[in-house]
């Protein structure tokens, strides 16, 4: 398990990291979550000593980490970048090495991932030949080929289409099925509630909620309805005692409620306003329990 | 897996990509065709210009060893004279006209131009009929072939300059040659390390490395990976330099001898060590490639002032008291000392003391430009001063937001 307890970091003026603390469990993966400049990548760079936090611990397994750790672990940083001249097959090899394997293993390791990729008999291409989502899968893989006991990935999905991030997803999965503990930060927030078992949710550099996903919004004390109506306008809903209108398009009205209100008079003043296509009650998405949370956090 | 293997392995990735890169291909076969080229433009320069050309005397009944003893006296006045033997003085005298040879000698008594006499020929060709004719003659006179060998073969007159100034000119073509091979080899492997550190840096790879590895790992397996590429391309164009020499003869080039090529190369090292660290910690300050030469351009500027000071300054007056100062300052002294050396103006002591004091130079620049490569290439955003990146590590703090 990989812990963070209470990061402190300061740059000049600027409070990085202000008591940040959450914990990244085996065979999981966790959703680091926050606004630009919640202090996510600086959180990500102490846990391999890129950052020299001012105060606060890292641990794995209950100990703190060092340079052996540090080679068991996996990091893919956010401007992420190859050699663009070097050829794939030793790249990965180069990389599996430096990581701790043996020459002929990190070999063997780079031609069965490429052709997991595939990557088949491109061995001999260089970087800058490769389609940009080519070039992505091969920087995930250049972070996982050692099988690391934890992986922390910076971004990994953004600027990708559609086919290269399930291709992605698919990468992160198996290595959390592998019994990896898995990190990664992102702004599509789809993608991590798709992927994610846990969260933490950073701003100002503290974690302001953290913990199970399902848990967390289950147990808010807020549920959203979501009617589709030929109905015109809100102004029905605003006579529904404790419901707060959050949003309206396409004829669609997005309502907040307490956890536990009667539904009845709700659905019945939908009536009223014109016919019911569709109704959904939820607990909150993973967009709503973000945006949430950092405003509560300001 | 220990520090000596991370070094390993990045000085063999570096040493490998750029080996087998386009680059290095093409450059080495540029150096290697202007090595041989070089020899081949000396040689035909120096025999167009009035150097060792090649004459070639018409004999006519030669008597025995002449012609040995006309190639041992060519010898004596620099000249290079080959023997073409002719049945009969009209044979001769046709080719002389039609300027197939240079001067016809018939037997040991006459010596004939075609239009003009050529007064250092006539007097090797002369000494060498003399030298004959006196074998004959002693031969006659009954004494021995050793006997004779012992009166015509004397000692050689042992040579000796009052000013030896004079003879430092002999040197001072490989002392050039010396400086411009070192400026070109420092400033061509000291850019080498600059584009590869901010490679690592502007692609963030270096965040990779340095999860698994310690700045200091990277950056001195960088360095040797770089050493290891500049002393195998060295040796591929100064093999094809010698080949060059042996196959066309060269007499004419500057002599380098072993001693001033160790030496050379000795301070090769020596200024790659000194200079690569502090190119490196440059180049930790900058993220983007753009902005490498302009970081550099202070280290380029100091080199290049050493150069010229050797070059015009240090060859001019190898003993003068700026060379022996500069000598000891260390940024100079791998373009001086190797340039003194060649112009026999630096002592054993003075040599030793200055690679002496050179490893302490070394040693105190790995140590700051260590620290300043590890402090600013993390670091992220607009290009940091060594200023900062010093008040930074001062600081503790080790990176941008």
């Amino acid at each position: 398990m990989l812990e963070l307890r209470g990061l402190q970091k300061r740059y000049g003026e600027v409070q990085a990291l202000q008591g940040c603390t959450f914990e990244a469990r085996r065979g999981r993966v966790l959703g680091l979550l926050g606004p630009n400049g919640a202090g996510k990548t600086t959180a990500m760079r102490t846990i391999f000593g890129l950052v020299e936090a001012d105060g606060g611990s890292i641990l794995w397994d209950g100990k703190s980490i060092g340079m052996s750790e540090r080679r068991r672990f996996g990091y893919m940083p956010e401007q992420r970048g190859l050699y663009a001249r070097m050829r794939i097959g030793d790249q990965l090899t180069y990389f599996a090495q430096l990581h701790g394997l043996p020459a002929q293993a990190a070999h063997d390791r780079a031609r069965a991932w490429l052709a997991r990729l595939g990557l088949a008999g491109r061995e001999q291409s260089r970087v800058e030949e490769l389609s940009h989502g080519n070039q992505q899968r091969v920087q995930l893989a250049t972070a996982l080929l050692h099988e690391p006991e934890m992986i922390v990935l910076d971004e990994p999905f953004s600027g990708l289409d559609p086919v290269a991030v399930e291709s992605l997803k698919e990468m992160v999965r198996d290595a959390a099925g592998n019994g990896a503990a898995v990190v990664f930060s992102s702004h599509q927030l789809e993608l991590v509630e798709d992927l994610c078992e846990d969260i933490a949710i950073i701003n100002h550099g503290r974690v302001v909620k953290s913990g199970e996903l399902e848990a967390i919004r289950q147990e808010t004390p807020v549920r959203y309805v979501d009617i589709g109506s030929s109905g015109q306008g809100e102004a029905w809903a605003g006579a529904i005692e404790g419901a707060e209108v959050v949003e309206q398009h396409n004829g669609h009205l997005r309502l907040r409620v307490a956890r536990g209100t009667d539904l009845g008079p709700l659905v019945a003043a939908a009536q009223r306003a014109g016919e019911i296509e569709s109704f959904r009650f939820e607990p909150p998405s993973l967009s709503d329990l973000f945006l949430e949370a950092v405003r509560e956090s300001e | 897996m220990n520090p000596l293997q991370s070094v390993y392995l990045i000085a063999r990735r570096d040493f490998h990509e750029r080996v087998r890169s386009r680059t290095f291909r093409l450059a080495t076969l540029l150096l290697v065709v202007l090595a041989i080229g070089g020899v081949i433009a000396a040689e035909v320069g120096h025999s167009l210009f009035g150097g060792t050309a090649t004459n070639t005397v018409g004999v006519v009944n030669p008597p025995p060893g002449l012609d040995t003893a006309i190639a041992h006296a060519g010898d004596a006045f620099d000249l290079r004279i080959k023997t073409r033997v002719f049945s009969s003085d009209e044979a001769a005298d046709t080719a002389l006209n039609a300027g197939e040879v240079d001067a016809v000698l018939a037997g040991t008594a006459q010596l004939r131009f075609k239009t003009t006499r050529d007064t250092k020929l006539a007097s090797a060709v002369g000494q060498a009929a003399a030298a004959v004719r006196a074998r004959q003659q002693l031969q006659n006179a009954g004494l021995s072939d050793a006997q004779i060998a012992s009166l015509l073969s004397p000692q050689p007159l042992q040579v000796t300059f009052t000013d030896p100034g004079g003879e430092q000119s002999a040197n001072a073509g490989a002392a050039f040659v010396t400086a411009i091979v070192l400026f070109g080899a420092l400033m061509t492997y000291n850019q080498w390390i600059l584009s590869g550190v901010v490679e690592e840096k502007s692609t963030r790879i270096v965040e990779v490395l340095l999860s698994v590895v310690r700045p200091w790992e990277l950056l001195t397996g960088k360095l040797m990976g770089v050493l290891a590429v500049a002393v195998t391309q060295m040796i591929i164009v100064g093999v094809a330099f010698l080949l060059a020499l042996a196959a066309i003869g060269g007499v004419s080039l500057p002599q380098v001898s072993p001693g001033g090529l160790t030496v050379a190369l000795a301070w090769f090292v020596l200024g790659l060590g000194f200079y690569s660290v502090a190119f490196a910690a440059v180049g930790a300050t900058v993220s983007r490639q753009e902005d490498a030469s302009a970081a550099a351009a202070p280290l380029t500027m100091i080199l290049m002032a050493a150069y010229f000071v050797s070059l015009f300054l240090v060859t001019a007056n190898a003993s003068g008291l700026a060379a022996q100062v500069l000598t000891f300052v260390p940024p100079a002294s791998p373009m001086i000392v190797p340039v003194r050396y060649s112009l026999g103006a630096i002592s054993g002591i003075g040599l030793a003391a200055s690679i002496i004091e050179m490893v302490f130079a070394i040693a105190a620049v790995s140590w700051l430009g260590g620290r300043l490569y590890t402090g600013a290439v993390l670091h992220t955003g607009p290009r940091l001063s060594l200023g900062d990146t010093w008040r930074t590590i001062r600081g503790r703090h080790t990176a941008g937001a």
